[in-house]
């Protein structure tokens, strides 16, 4: 099986030469060689076709390569700083800056110059936006999304493809059993959840398929909150409530979960789980983490369930690598949760190339989701992002205008340089 | 604009509009004072209202905490029970991010962080007891993401091992919510000091970066805050100048607890739109009445003043001699009388002038006629006279020589007479050629003698020793010499003396002819040079009137000098000639010769 891939023809490396075949061949064997690699895994062969065009040679269909070749960067080992985008980093000593590419290939940049500079937590960002030190905030707090009101800057909302899930690890023995998985999701209240853990930023989820994406059909099941249908659940799993131990609350079962603590919002998300399972007979102990310790955490299996936030991406290529199993998977996969349920309806969706494949194995996923339930798939975050009113962001509605940098025009004259 | 206009669109003007801008000048004032006291209650009735829903926002919390310790309090809870419910509230009350029991021994006794808590009891919080308040709310500081946050400590009551304290970290992000909420006119805006000064929250959009800047309020605000809270009588709105140099109204309240105070600032030239609004417009109707009264009454004073032109063109109209003119003005007001009352002047005016002419043209011919009949009745009764002698004494030869002499002097007196009225009418033919000035008037006194000494005159002639030539015609001169000698012996009494004297000058010569006769009067002198004007009873009066043509025609001038009571001079005044005389038969003609 082979794919063929065209360049286009007008681009352009950041030193001036073409973006040639011969070229990207050698960027692109420069990636699969690399032990983290992963996207690549049915490639056998990448070769030029001509100079215009690179033919890959496959072992079997994947359909997520042409996702992982759009998030590729086309970078030379050997020259790190030379790209193709609209803008070239350059060396700081403190923060990622870029200039801008006058050569890029749609069209030069208005904007010369973006430093990201980074801030701990999004309320940061916004008091660093109103104390005039950036022209936009990446992010802001969903709290302070009003403080913005008739000030200088206008705000876009976007549901990111990020989404916050209870991933329960199926290691844990009660946990393993589908009706108790199932039980917890039906006792989770997902729209309390939204509106008061993230102050109604959000849409709730049903699974880790990103909504906006073009194979989401709305016409799928939905979980909708039934804690007495939770209880009966638990109640045939023979999990009854248990006299309560010294220190705690009287319980089914107790359920320990991790939680990232540097983000309030995680913290409240918890405290409102942690209620809603005591509805129905859970204790939920939650454990607030930073991120370094729950990555450690979580890749020691050491926790029964986690409350983070994970990435869907735009296409369904992470839905494989979070929740595919470790056996079988091709290439790596983020984590080991002893969830089995969805490998075959993931490899099926991997191999898919075909737009009608395609609908029907992320239909057929979704579902799958729906009745073996890997995690409680909470919410999807609004992100809201700020940006000074000297710019002309073009179409809000895009789906992410900061991905859309190059297109923004300077409405002043003043110089862009945060 | 002639200034009779500009006097009438003046006077209307001041008329209309002096009033118009007094009003116009009480109404902006009293509408500025009245704006200015009804925009500073209202906005301090706005600040009131903030800081009652700052303080209810207090009491509020106050009574979810008190809600709290009612809930722990007695009831021998474990810990995670306590814990649930501090969490409950934390979930339900999102202004709170934590809420944490204390013993009296400040020992942390359940809290709905599920870390480790970071609150303390606050120092300060012990005054609670003192003030009697139920609760405490500390100095604001900022977070570690540079937002106001404040504690609020709530005092247990109780057994002795129930006392202690509830604190609760609170989010002023809710209170900058209520703050930034607030929206005065269209630029009005609140903001929240605390017991410090700092800024809490700031609803300027401008200057919400103030709040994480961790800026003070500005002086002036500050003041207003402690005036506002110390002063027995709250100050009234105040003025002043933001940082923008845009002047602001602000006014101010306090809040009792938390010590804190809302000030409410707008700017004047939002707060006064209205008032401004309605000054632009008096004053744009007071600029607009200006103007309109000003072109009315440049209309109506143009339309006043062009019948007064109307009526000086037809005035100065008739002063020139057209009597024909008349006036035509529109209207039915007093100018159109005016109007019409002079057209009736001027035509009554023409009737008298045609009278005036017609008596004048009768008097002149009664006297014509009285002078005709008075310069030939002697001669015609002398020829008569002589005419019957003639039949008697026909036959003496010396009688018909005698006859023939009287006949022919009056006939030349007959002749003199008509010859004079003949050249009133025309010309007077003259033949100039140089003449000895001296002498015509020598010779012209000569004849005259026999008449002066008959009427008892002394006649006297006081001539230059230098020959003065003239261009002249000694048979005018002679006459005009004549005319002058014989008037000024008909007004002199007997006794008298007349004088007949030649000057010299440079270039002119004079004689004159001086008598001490009876005078002219003044009023008389202008007119004895005109036709048929006589200072005699009788005569036709031509005698001044043909001298002067002769003098006139001879390059000279003839003047008159008198005094009442005193004597008259008349002086010839002539250029003088370098030419000189031919002679006639080795003789001049002389005056004598024609008179």
């Amino acid at each position: 099986m082979t794919l063929r891939i065209h360049l286009r023809p007008d681009a352009h490396f950041h030193d001036g030469t073409p973006v040639s075949a011969p070229a990207v061949v050698k960027i692109l064997k420069q990636k699969i060689a690399k032990p983290q690699s992963i996207g690549f895994e049915a490639v056998r062969s990448i070769d030029t076709a001509d100079d215009g065009s690179l033919l890959f040679r496959l072992s079997r269909p994947d359909g997520f390569l042409t996702s992982t070749l759009a998030t590729t960067l086309i970078i030379d080992d050997d020259k790190p700083d030379v790209g193709t985008g609209p803008f070239r980093l350059v060396a700081e000593k403190e923060n990622l800056a870029a200039v801008r590419n006058a050569s890029y290939y749609r069209g030069a940049p208005d904007i010369e110059r973006v430093e990201v500079i980074p801030y701990p937590t999004a309320r940061a960002t916004w008091v660093r936006l109103l104390r005039g030190e950036v022209d936009m905030a990446l992010e802001i707090n969903k709290d302070s999304v009003e403080f913005l009101e008739d000030t200088r800057f206008r705000k876009v909302s976007s549901i990111q493809p990020f989404y916050i899930p209870l991933v329960f690890n199926l290691r844990n023995p009660i946990l393993a059993r589908t009706e108790v998985r199932r039980a917890i999701s039906d006792a989770i209240d997902r729209d309390e959840i939204k509106s008061k853990g993230m102050r109604d930023r959000g849409q709730v989820a049903d699974d880790p398929v990103w909504p906006f994406h073009w194979a989401h059909n709305p016409q799928a099941p939905h979980h909708t909150p039934d804690p007495q249908g939770a209880r009966e659940r638990l109640d045939l799993a023979r999990l009854p409530v248990q006299p309560a131990a010294a220190g705690r609350r009287a319980s089914r079962f107790q359920l320990k979960c991790l939680f990232y603590n540097v983000d309030p919002q995680f913290e409240r998300i918890g405290l409102l789980l942690q209620r809603q399972l005591a509805a129905v007979g859970i204790d939920l102990v939650l454990e607030g983490l930073d991120e370094k310790e729950l990555v450690t955490r979580l890749g020691t299996g050491d926790f029964d369930s986690y409350l983070f936030q994970l990435t869907s991406g735009r296409d369904v290529s992470w839905a494989y690598r979070f929740w595919h199993s470790p056996k079988g998977a091709v290439g790596q996969v983020m984590q080991n949760t002893g969830y089995t349920g969805a490998d075959a309806v993931l490899d099926r969706l991997r191999q898919a190339y075909r737009e009608e494949d395609i609908r029907v194995a992320v239909g057929d996923l979704r579902q799958r989701f729906y009745e073996d339930v890997p995690a409680v798939f909470l919410a999807w975050p609004e992100i809201t992002r700020a940006v000074d009113t000297r710019f002309d962001i073009g179409n809000p509605s895009d789906p992410d205008i900061f991905a859309n940098l190059w297109r923004w025009h300077v409405a002043s004259s003043q110089t862009a340089s945060r | 604009m002639n200034r009779i206009t500009g006097r009438f669109v003046l006077l209307i003007a001041t008329a209309a509009v002096l009033p118009l801008l007094l009003y116009g000048s009480v109404s902006v004032s009293k509408l500025t004072d009245g704006t200015e006291q009804s925009v500073s209650r209202g906005n301090q009735a706005v600040a009131q209202q903030i800081a009652a829903q700052i303080k209810l926002y207090f009491d509020d919390s106050h009574r979810v905490l008190a809600s709290v310790a009612n809930d722990l309090r007695g009831t021998q809870l474990e810990q995670w029970q306590q814990e649930a419910i501090l969490r409950n509230h934390v979930l339900e009350f999102p202004e709170f991010r934590e809420i944490s029991v204390f013993d009296a021994g400040s020992r942390l006794r359940a809290s709905s962080r599920l870390g480790t808590s970071t609150l303390k009891i606050p120092s300060g919080a012990d005054t609670v007891n003192g003030a009697g308040l139920a609760y405490y709310v500390a100095t604001p500081y900022i977070d570690a993401d540079f937002l106001p946050t404040t504690t609020m400590a709530v005092p247990l009551v109780g057994a002795s091992d129930e006392r202690g304290w509830i604190i609760a970290e609170i989010s002023l992000e809710e209170l900058w919510r209520t703050v930034d909420r607030i929206k005065v006119g269209t630029k009005g805006y609140a903001l929240l000091l605390d017991t410090q000064g700092n800024l809490v929250a700031h609803g300027n959009p401008n200057d919400k970066a103030l709040i994480a800047l961790n800026e003070a309020a500005a002086g002036e605000e500050k003041q207003l805050a402690s005036d506002v809270r110390n002063k027995p009588v709250p100050p009234e709105a105040r003025k002043f100048l933001s940082s923008r140099q845009e002047e602001l109204l602000a006014v101010a309240a306090a809040i009792d607890n938390p010590g804190w105070t809302v000030i409410v600032e707008q700017p004047t030239s939002d707060a006064f739109r209205l008032s401004h609004q309605l000054e632009t417009q008096l004053f744009a109707a007071i600029g607009l009445a200006l103007l309109g009264t000003v072109i009315l009454g440049w209309v109506w004073g143009r339309s006043f003043i062009q019948r007064i032109f109307a009526l000086t063109r037809v005035t100065r109209a008739i002063a020139d001699g057209r009597m024909d003119e008349r006036v035509a003005l529109s209207g039915q007001d007093e100018i159109r009388q005016l109007g019409d009352a002079f057209n009736s002047m001027a035509d009554r005016l023409v009737e008298l002038q045609e009278e005036i002419r017609k008596q004048e043209r009768q008097a002149m011919f009664g006297r014509i006629a009285a002078g005709l009949v008075h310069d030939l009745s002697h001669p015609i009764q002398n020829i008569g006279n002589s005419c019957k002698l003639i039949q008697k004494m026909f036959e003496d030869v010396e009688y018909r020589e005698t006859f023939k002499k009287t006949v022919e002097r009056e006939l030349v007196i007959i002749k003199r007479v008509l010859d004079d009225l003949r050249n009133i009418a025309r010309p007077i033919p003259l033949e100039r050629f140089p003449v000895d000035l001296n002498r015509t008037v020598a010779d012209a006194a000569e004849a005259m003698e026999q008449h002066a000494e008959t009427a008892g005159l002394t006649l006297r002639t006081e001539l230059t020793p230098e020959t003065l030539y003239i261009e002249g015609d000694v048979f005018a001169l002679g006459r005009v010499y004549r005319n002058l000698i014989l008037n000024a012996i008909q007004a002199t009494a007997p006794g008298g003396l007349i004088v007949v004297a030649s000057e010299a000058h440079a270039d002119r010569v004079q004689v004159r002819i001086y008598d001490t006769g009876c005078g002219i009067p003044p009023e008389r002198l202008g007119q004895i040079f005109e036709d048929f004007v006589t200072t005699k009873r009788r005569g036709l009066g031509l005698g001044l009137a043909i001298s002067k043509k002769i003098v006139e025609q001879l390059g000279g001038t003839i003047s008159v000098a008198s005094e009442v009571g005193k004597g008259t001079t008349f002086v010839l005044d002539f250029p003088r000639t370098s030419a000189r005389p031919m002679l006639v038969a080795g003789e001049q003609i002389t005056p004598a010769d024609v008179l």
